[in-house]
């Protein structure tokens, strides 16, 4: 195996391993599992591009790696309740300022609250646009869906999150 | 909103992976790199993948159809090698071949017509499993999302008469099929009398459910698109021009249609026997009532009614070729009685939509379970 083809990849690695985490977390709503997801993300993408595959978007193949894992054990295990999921404690990495973690901490879960209503496909396309900032373009080669596709879908968890009564009083 | 987007910034970079699990992840991706210890991803397409891979899909299919590869693999059903070809190879170089946005659009409809009749193929003949009904499903979606943008388009284009009768095919293309998947899914154990492996049937008919499930929220989506349509070629464009020439094509197409459903009915008589055979003559007739009630409309000027009943007529004339042919091929017997929702009257009230009744027998293994609210997932590769 060609060296700097191994380089490349681990490069991709270290460049899209926090996106994916998120990604994942953000539809598992699980720390654990999402690094499993992330963990597991990499290792088929290896066997997929070590068979000699040009790989023309790497960071597409990643999510839609990770997108299929997903759909692929949520549909053999019963969904578990995101209520249940978000009892985790901790899911901010620490850093020197422990009273930031814990604001973090806390933010984070409001914000799993307030995305908890969504459906599936809305959380994962406002985590793809409003957590990794992803254009639209890019969602769609993700998603394989137009551009267009993914705007209207963006517009249309947009509207759902802001008919949520917690934005509705605001 | 504005706060929760602040929230969301503030917390992202903190959400990563711990450097502890980043260096183990790290290490099992050397450990795959050097010793190559992983199974490679089974895949029964996998020699036609690599034999195909520098290939261009016309060039694949003259190799492919002079060997006569191509033409086999149209039979193939998801989980076959063949049916990388089919999908990859066949209808590849068939979407090329498309030319017109109408040709194109047609090919898309043509998609789900054929992911929804081989979804009825697998469940009768008990390959329908999780791998599968996951290849079926992912394909009938990304068809039918394909068409309902291009009905988005025309729609927005101005070219409303064009959009509905775009979505009026697709689901006249999704609602007879559903109804035939629905059919073979309630009697899978009827067509399998010896279930020795009697968890295996039931897990056939829970997955056959949840496929069943997803078509038909297929069909809703496509429903409530028509109906919406048809209202807006009604109220707002009924005197022009244009409706007026769409609602004449559409009147011959409905006659068009109903000469070929009642030939179709002809040749196929001895398989449905005379029961199935005066329902599906009855269905027929009634869709050229609606026909005539079509033309009544169009000689008093209401031509956007016209339009609107002469594709409700086209939908019903293919809807009972689909019976016809579900009987004649799969031996099936599409009971209307049977629990099918009603998606049209769902569709216009709003109603929450319900699944068909699953098999009361439990099963241990929620493996087969379909949660209703899942996305699908897409193909990996460029």
């Amino acid at each position: 195996m060609d060296k700097s083809f191994k380089n490349e990849f681990l490069a991709a690695y270290e460049s899209h391993a926090d996106a994916i985490y998120r990604y994942c977390f953000f539809r598992v709503y699980s720390k654990e599992r999402a690094e499993e997801f992330a963990q597991e993300t990499f290792l088929r993408a290896w066997e997929y591009s070590k068979g000699g595959k040009k790989i023309e978007n790497m960071r597409a193949l990643l999510y839609r790696i990770a997108r299929n894992l997903i759909i692929d054990h949520s549909r053999k295990k019963k969904e578990e309740s995101l209520e249940t999921l978000s009892e985790e404690t901790s899911f901010i990495e620490p850093s020197s300022d422990g009273r930031l973690v814990a604001e973090r901490e806390m933010i984070l879960k409001e914000v799993m609250e307030e995305m908890k209503n969504l459906g599936d496909e809305e959380r994962e396309i406002l985590t793809m646009r409003y957590v990794e900032d992803l254009d639209p373009k890019d969602i769609a080669e993700i998603l394989g869906i137009s551009a267009n596709n993914v705007s209207v879908r963006i517009n249309r968890a947009m509207k759902r999150l802001r008919e949520s009564p917690r934005f509705r009083e605001d | 909103m504005e706060e929760f987007f602040k929230k969301l910034n503030k917390v992202k970079s903190g959400l990563r992976l711990s450097d502890r699990k980043k260096d183990e992840i790290r290490g099992s991706i050397l450990r795959a790199m050097a010793e190559g210890e992983m199974a490679p991803v089974a895949s029964p397409a996998g020699f036609w993948r690599r034999f195909l891979r520098p290939v261009p899909a016309l060039a694949a299919f003259l190799i492919l159809a002079v060997s006569g590869t191509a033409f086999a693999a149209e039979k193939s059903l998801p989980g076959e090698s063949l049916y990388w070809v089919k999908i990859n190879v066949n209808e590849k170089v068939a979407g090329t071949l498309a030319v017109s946005a109408e040709a194109k659009s047609d090919w898309q409809v043509a998609k789900v017509e054929r992911r929804l009749d081989e979804a009825a193929e697998l469940v009768t003949k008990g390959k329908l499993t999780d791998e599968t009904q996951a290849e079926v499903e992912s394909g009938l979606e990304n068809s039918a999302n394909a068409v309902q943008i291009d009905v988005d388009e025309l729609n927005s284009s101005g070219n409303v008469t064009a959009a509905a009768n775009l979505a009026s095919r697709l689901e006249s293309a999704v609602a007879s099929r559903v109804e035939v998947l629905s059919a073979v899914s309630r009697n899978v154990f009827a067509q399998r009398p010896a279930p020795k492996a009697a968890l295996s049937l039931i897990q056939t008919k829970n997955i056959s459910s949840g496929m069943v499930l997803r078509a038909q929220k297929v069909l809703q989506k496509t429903v409530e698109s028509r109906i919406k349509l048809e209202n807006k070629v009604a109220e707002t464009v009924s005197s022009s021009v244009e409706v007026k020439s769409a609602a004449e094509a559409q009147i011959r197409a409905a006659v068009k249609t109903i000469k070929e459903s009642r030939n179709y009915l002809k040749k196929n008589m001895k398989e449905l026997g005379p029961n199935a055979t005066a329902a599906v003559e009855a269905e027929i007739k009634a869709a050229e009532a609606t026909t005539k009630d079509a033309s009544a409309k169009a000689e008093a000027g209401l031509y956007g009614d016209s339009f609107n009943l002469s594709n409700g007529a086209i939908r019903a004339a293919e809807k009972t070729q689909v019976i016809v042919g579900a009987r004649a091929n799969l031996n099936v017997d599409v009971d209307e009685s049977a629990e099918i929702p009603d998606v049209e009257k769902s569709a216009t009230s709003g109603a929450a939509f319900s699944a068909p009744a699953r098999t009361n027998v439990s099963s241990s293994d929620d493996n087969t379970k379909t949660d209703t609210g899942e996305t699908q997932k897409i193909e990996i590769g460029d």
